[in-house]
């Protein structure tokens, strides 16, 4: 058996891999991990090998039905995803992957559907979706991709079979930058550092330089936030919380810089992420106790797991910045 | 890929398999019509994922190949072309197919056939057969009464039960029930029992036409499609996954009042009800009494009508309603000069048959007026 | 106060006329006698409408003893004494002969102790006489059970309505004194189903909520205090509604004066003239008006129903009432409720300025509160007492004008509106809202006409729902089969669905029961404005209406726009939200500076 082109995730890669040779996946499938970690490629790949028209070594890469999901035409592969990043998944497209399965498989004996964030799906999404779980016909699969299962219903946890894929050691996807995308070393260090882990993010900041930018003024905007005072800072919230911000991404930025001033108040040896915002986290540093960074990291996670849960993210966002307030 | 053929014959098999293009798709690919050669003819296939058409042209084949070519502005063009010999050239490398028709000259940019969907095609030797009158005669009776509420998918499709002798086609919506027996040509020995979709259904019954030979029937491993074969058509349907409730329990084993009256004439006095029962509930009466069935509707905003019709009837008085719809399509459907109706309560199901004809069954709910 | 035989000259001086006319007439008559009597609790209860039972209890000062039986002989009333005392009337229920009225025609127990005595009196009448008395120990108050209403006067009871119809009547008078009286706690049952609870804490805002819920109750405007005249001995209080809140007609005005509901058309006049030019044409306001004035300054005893006053200064009446309304209404009306003309360019504004120069016209403009006195007999008032009801969608014959004119659907934006022509104009139709009204109608009055058609399932349909919706379920399930809609418990949280009405053939049953268990929920605790029947239509057809977003064929179109034509009150959907808008071609033409 030879290796899925998948970085990383080895034993959730070896479950898989081992359950579409034995022709035994389950039908319900919960794919579990941060942002950017790699969930949908795994679930992809998941695809192709069940779909894969070769004998073995699935998927194969080259046949036409390996082909066809890689460039998103199989017929009997459905992918149904929330409108817009903050967007809700809708009961509509629940039924459309309800439709999609009550009739039998086209080309292949599976018929599979990948539901991103699914932790975004709406009440009467999940409880449509509650329905296909209980009784799926013989071929159907289905995988759903989201943040954590503790915001799902625990009625759709029960009937899944729960993948969970943390963030890969950070030099692993340094060197998987080097070596796949030909990033020079130091460049590769610190995107790998940045990412945490999380591949996806790392690749997409290579291959997107606006993603990088988006960073670069997440922590800029991150920067100006603590030094202004509150009323600016509501107002600057008020924006942020009505544009279309990732406000989840944005978080993981700012966590970033909680994490250097941390490194800089701790005096630790390790390089700064933000290198080139040193003098502003030396700042931010000399009025924080190493408690107070501390919470504030705790927080702001919190703060993430509350936003997967469509909190009104204003109120949010509010609290978050009192919280920021108190180490003034 | 290289060919000619008539227009008459490419356009006639453009607007067979066209009805397979969907409207409305996520994948730009399905809006596509397939052109292969095949055997020294020209095939074309469409597909929207539920049922595929393919079609087969006589034609000069010089080269073999295939492309895709997005089939509205194609059949259009076709559609539009002089009655004369159309050749038709790809060029594999950019996908583009060049056509000539008289003076006309067009180019169509194409996608690559790899990318559409595998379309079944029926194994030699198909495993069962049954005459076209009859197959065409039992969907016009059958699919009707199939229902359009997707959110129970399996009442959207047709049941095909096959055993031994015998091709049994069920439907129903919830409120009525069709079955209709055909005769299969030769016995087979594994029962089968497959759920198709009614739209699937409808439209073999418009492919069939006026043809005459048997219809083959067979299914691809392992039973996810169901093969339709004409004579130069293969209709393939994907089969709805479920289980079909157990109609059979439905139908009523016992009936007090058998009323038996002309069909055509029942039909003409429900048509005329409907005039006054235009509103949201079509709710017509029935009142049965000594000889005679009368047809009644009355509706509060537009007035009543009703018709008096001799019946041969047997048991007591009763009067009855329904909705007057339902009546009029299954008395359509109906082909026997009489028809007769075994009722028992207001409340009980009623049956409609063809005097004389065994073969199909229909039940119906019956209507209250509430309070 | 104790109870008296009136003098002849009071007697013959009270209007003439039957009191009791219908089981909502004798709920006001003991309403208002328990008012009087200082209640601060009353318990309402109704069985089948009033006709078998009508039960009023009230936490006042009771009947003492002696008199408990005086109280039961016609003309006997504890409020008046001498015809000097009608001059200055502050009580609602004047005239002696209301208990007397109700006890000849039913069967009544009256158990009560007055407030100063240590033991309470039961009393039993049948046909107005005595067959029982007992002492007994009771709380203060007293509290009526009037059985068999008309047991002994059949021809009456052949015009009762149906229960539901009763009920309704009775709703419509007791939601208006809960409002009134924000400070008493009432309680309406009808069948063992509680229909109404206000907490009498006092807050009006509180009782609006619980009678007309909670959008429509949160949307009117306190007439603040600012507008009473301070000239004039009138009080104007009360709520109204905001430009944006209308309805088909006026029953959506009530009016108070000294405490008791009152119909007068020249103040429902004077409230719809306050509105004037701030709703659509046709359409009336939402107002609850409270009018406080010296008792010599109005005369209540015109009409033997008691709904019908005459004032002594009827034009100051008016004014203050439209004043305070007026004032109300514009201060707090948003700027662009209705169709905004653009600003003027500048070019405009010079013509405006020459045309002011112009000599004026020679015709008046008309004064802005029409005279008051003469009729209008182009908008008759057709509501007889008790039959204004809110929670009547029954259409007055007026209303028949606001059908819309035959229009061309001219194509749909954005999946959510029809745009239409007419021969007045453009109109944008909400498909949501349009065909919400259509099923709705449709529905609604086929269970007017007391026969909703309902078709048989081939099979039945068991439908689970989580317990606790089905415990809410289970006691829509009688309303729900007067709608053809069969459903029976089918053991758990389980029911098993026999029947659909045809209007709704194509539901899903098991959408349906979970969309009105859960619904139940938000709409407790006081569904009382609307029957039961109505508010399970109202929001079955909103699930089935067609929705936002939903792409509609030419035909599809062209058959809402026939069918909305077709209904009463095309312009707002059941909820009251508008359905279409119209602009006509001045408008249009005026936008495009022609």
């Amino acid at each position: 058996m030879t290796g899925w082109p998948i970085l990383g995730h080895q034993l959730a890669v070896r479950q898989l891999q081992q359950a579409v040779s034995q022709d035994n996946v389950p039908h319900a499938l919960l794919i579990t991990g941060p942002e950017n970690v790699g969930k949908m490629t795994l679930a992809h790949t998941l695809a192709q090998a069940m779909l894969c028209t070769a004998d073995e070594d699935r998927p194969c890469g080259v046949c036409r039905a390996c082909r066809k999901v890689a460039a998103g035409h199989h017929p009997d592969l459905l992918v149904i995803s929330p409108e817009g990043p903050r967007g809700k998944l809708k009961i509509e497209a629940i039924r459309a992957a309800e439709q999609f399965l009550a009739l039998t498989p086209h080309e292949s004996r599976h018929k599979l559907v990948l539901v991103e964030h699914f932790e975004q799906a709406t009440i009467g999404a999940a409880n449509a979706l509650l329905k296909t779980l209980e009784e799926p016909p013989g071929y159907a699969h289905l995988v759903l991709l989201a943040g954590d299962s503790e915001s799902l219903l625990p009625t759709i946890v029960s009937r899944t079979n729960q993948i969970a894929l943390r963030p890969l050691p950070v030099p692993l996807v340094e060197q998987a930058l080097q070596s796949r995308r030909h990033v020079p070393a130091a460049e590769a260090e610190r995107l790998a550092r940045i990412s945490g882990g999380r591949i996806g993010w790392a690749v997409r900041a290579v291959d997107e330089p606006e993603h990088l930018q988006q960073m670069e003024a997440a922590i800029a905007q991150w920067l100006a936030l603590m030094s202004s005072d509150l009323p600016e800072q509501f107002a600057a919230l008020k924006t942020l919380s009505r544009s279309d911000t990732d406000l989840r991404q944005m978080l993981a930025y700012w966590l970033i810089g909680w994490r250097d001033v941390l490194l800089l108040k701790t005096q630790a040896e390790a390089p700064l992420t933000l290198q080139e915002h040193r003098p502003a986290l030396e700042q931010l540093a000399e009025r924080v106790t190493i408690r107070q960074i501390t919470a504030l990291i705790e927080r702001i996670g919190a703060a993430q797991a509350l936003l997967q849960r469509n909190v009104n993210a204003q109120l949010l966002l509010e609290t978050l910045l009192l919280a920021h307030q108190q180490t003034r | 890929m290289e060919l000619s053929c008539l227009q008459e014959n490419l356009s006639k098999g453009l607007s067979i398999v066209g009805r397979a293009v969907p409207s409305r798709t996520t994948m730009p690919i399905l809006r596509n019509v397939l052109l292969a050669t095949d055997h020294g003819q020209l095939k074309l296939a469409a597909t929207n994922l539920e049922l595929g058409i393919v079609h087969w042209v006589g034609a000069r084949v010089e080269t073999d190949g295939a492309v895709t070519i997005p089939a509205r502005n194609f059949i259009d063009l076709v559609n539009s072309l002089p009655a004369e010999q159309i050749a038709l050239v790809v060029d594999e490398e950019s996908q583009t197919l060049r056509l000539t028709c008289g003076s006309v000259k067009a180019s169509f940019r194409g996608i690559d056939a790899e990318e559409f969907p595998v379309i079944p095609e029926p194994q030699d030797g198909a495993e069962m057969a049954v005459e076209a009158g009859d197959l065409r005669q039992a969907l016009s009776q059958v699919t009707f009464a199939a229902s359009g509420d997707e959110s129970h998918k399996v009442l959207t499709g047709v049941l095909a039960e096959f055993e031994g002798q015998t091709l049994t086609l069920a439907s129903a919506d919830g409120f009525r029930l069709s079955v209709r027996e055909i005769p299969l040509l030769h016995p087979i020995p594994q029962p089968l029992s497959v759920i198709i979709p009614a739209r699937a259904m409808a439209e073999l019954a418009r492919i069939i036409g006026t043809q005459e030979e048997p219809v083959e029937i067979s299914t691809t491993q392992p039973h996810n499609q169901v093969l339709f074969k004409l004579q130069d058509t293969v209709l393939n349907t994907q089969l709805i996954d479920g289980k079909y409730p157990d109609y059979r329990r439905i139908i009523p084993q016992e009936h007090t009042i058998t009323v038996v009256v002309g069909r055509a004439e029942l039909l003409q006095a429900c048509k005329r009800a409907e005039i006054f029962a235009r509103d949201a509930t079509n709710i017509v009466k029935l009142a049965i009494g000594d000889g005679e069935l009368t047809v009644e509707a009355d509706s509060a905003e537009m007035g009543r009508g009703s018709t008096r019709l001799e019946a041969n009837v047997e048991g007591p008085e009763l009067e009855i309603a329904f909705n007057v719809r339902f009546l009029i399509d299954v008395l359509s459907a109906i082909n026997t000069p009489q028809v007769v109706l075994e009722l028992t309560t207001p409340t009980n199901p009623g049956v409609i048959k063809g005097v004389g004809d065994e073969s199909f069954l229909h039940v119906v709910m019956p209507m209250h007026l509430g309070r | 106060m104790t109870i008296r035989l009136l003098p002849e000259d009071v007697a013959a001086r009270i209007a003439a006329g039957e009191v009791v006319e219908r089981p909502a007439s004798v709920v006001k008559e003991l309403v208002e006698n328990s008012l009087d009597a200082g209640a601060t609790r009353l318990e309402i209860e109704t069985r089948t409408g009033g006709q078998s039972l009508i039960r009023v209890r009230d936490n006042g000062q009771g009947i003492p003893q002696a008199e408990v039986t005086l109280a039961f002989r016609r003309h006997a009333t504890s409020k008046l004494e001498t015809a000097q005392d009608l001059e200055r009337i502050r009580t609602l229920g004047f005239r002696g002969e209301a208990l007397a009225s109700i006890a000849s025609v039913s069967r009544v127990t009256c158990t009560t102790r007055y407030t100063e005595e240590s033991v309470g009196t039961r009393l039993r009448l049948e046909g107005g006489k005595v067959v029982s008395r007992q002492s007994l120990g009771w709380p203060q108050g007293t509290e009526l059970r009037i059985e068999d209403l008309f047991y002994n006067v059949p021809a009456r009871r052949k015009f009762l309505r149906a229960a539901r119809t009763e009920r309704k009547h009775i709703d419509a008078f007791i939601t208006r004194y809960a409002i009134a009286y924000p400070q008493i706690a009432f309680s309406v049952m009808h069948d063992g189903r509680q229909m109404l609870l206000t907490a009498g804490r006092g807050d009006v805002r509180e009782a609006l909520l619980a009678v007309y819920g909670t959008d429509l109750g949160n949307s009117l405007l306190e007439i603040p205090a600012v507008f009473a005249e301070p000239e004039l001995p009138i009080q104007v209080r009360g709520y109204v509604g905001p430009t944006t809140v209308h309805r088909a007609n006026r029953g959506y005005i009530t009016l108070f004066v000294n405490g008791r509901w009152i119909q007068d058309l020249r103040l429902t006049y004077a409230v719809i003239q306050a509105y004037h030019t701030l709703l659509p044409v046709k359409r009336y306001p939402v107002a609850f008006v409270i009018i406080t004035l010296p008792p010599e300054e109005v005369d209540v005893n015109v009409h033997p129903a008691k709904t019908e006053v005459r004032f002594h200064n009827g034009d100051d009446v008016f004014r203050a009432v439209q004043r305070a309304v007026r004032g109300t209404v514009i201060a707090e009306a948003p700027a662009a409720a209705t169709w905004q003309a653009p600003p003027p360019t500048a070019q405009q504004v010079v013509h405006q300025r020459l045309a002011a120069l112009r000599p004026a016209s020679p015709q008046a403009p008309l004064p802005e509160i029409a005279p008051a006195d003469r009729p209008r007999p182009s908008q008759p008032h057709t509501a007889p007492a008790f039959e204004a009801a809110p929670p009547s969608e029954s259409v007055p014959p007026q209303a028949r004008a606001r059908r819309l004119p035959p229009l061309r659907v001219v194509g749909q934006v954005s999946t959510m509106f029809i745009v239409a022509e007419g021969p007045d104009g453009l109109y944008l139709i909400d498909q949501h809202a349009a065909h919400e009204r259509i099923l709705y109608e449709q529905m609604v009055s086929a269970w007017r006409q007391g026969d909703i058609p309902s078709q048989a399932l081939l099979e039945p349909v068991v439908v689970t729902l989580p317990a606790d919706d089905a415990a809410r379920l289970e006691p829509l399930l009688p309303a729900l089969q007067t709608l053809g809609m069969l459903v029976e418990p089918f053991g758990g949280a389980s029911f098993l669905v026999r029947s659909l009405p045809a209007h709704w053939r194509d539901a899903d049953p098991q959408m349906l029961l979970a969309d009105l268990a859960a619904n139940t929920e938000t709409q407790a605790p006081s569904p009382v404005r609307l029957e039961l029947e109505e508010m399970i239509v109202r929001r079955i057809c909103k699930r089935l209406a067609v929705k936002g977003g939903q792409v509609l064929s030419r035909e599809e179109m062209d058959r809402l726009v026939r069918d909305l034509e077709q209904t009463e009150n095309p312009r707002t959907c059941p909820h009251g939200r508008p359905t279409i808008i119209q602009i006509s071609l001045e408008q249009l033409a005026h936008q495009f500076g022609r």
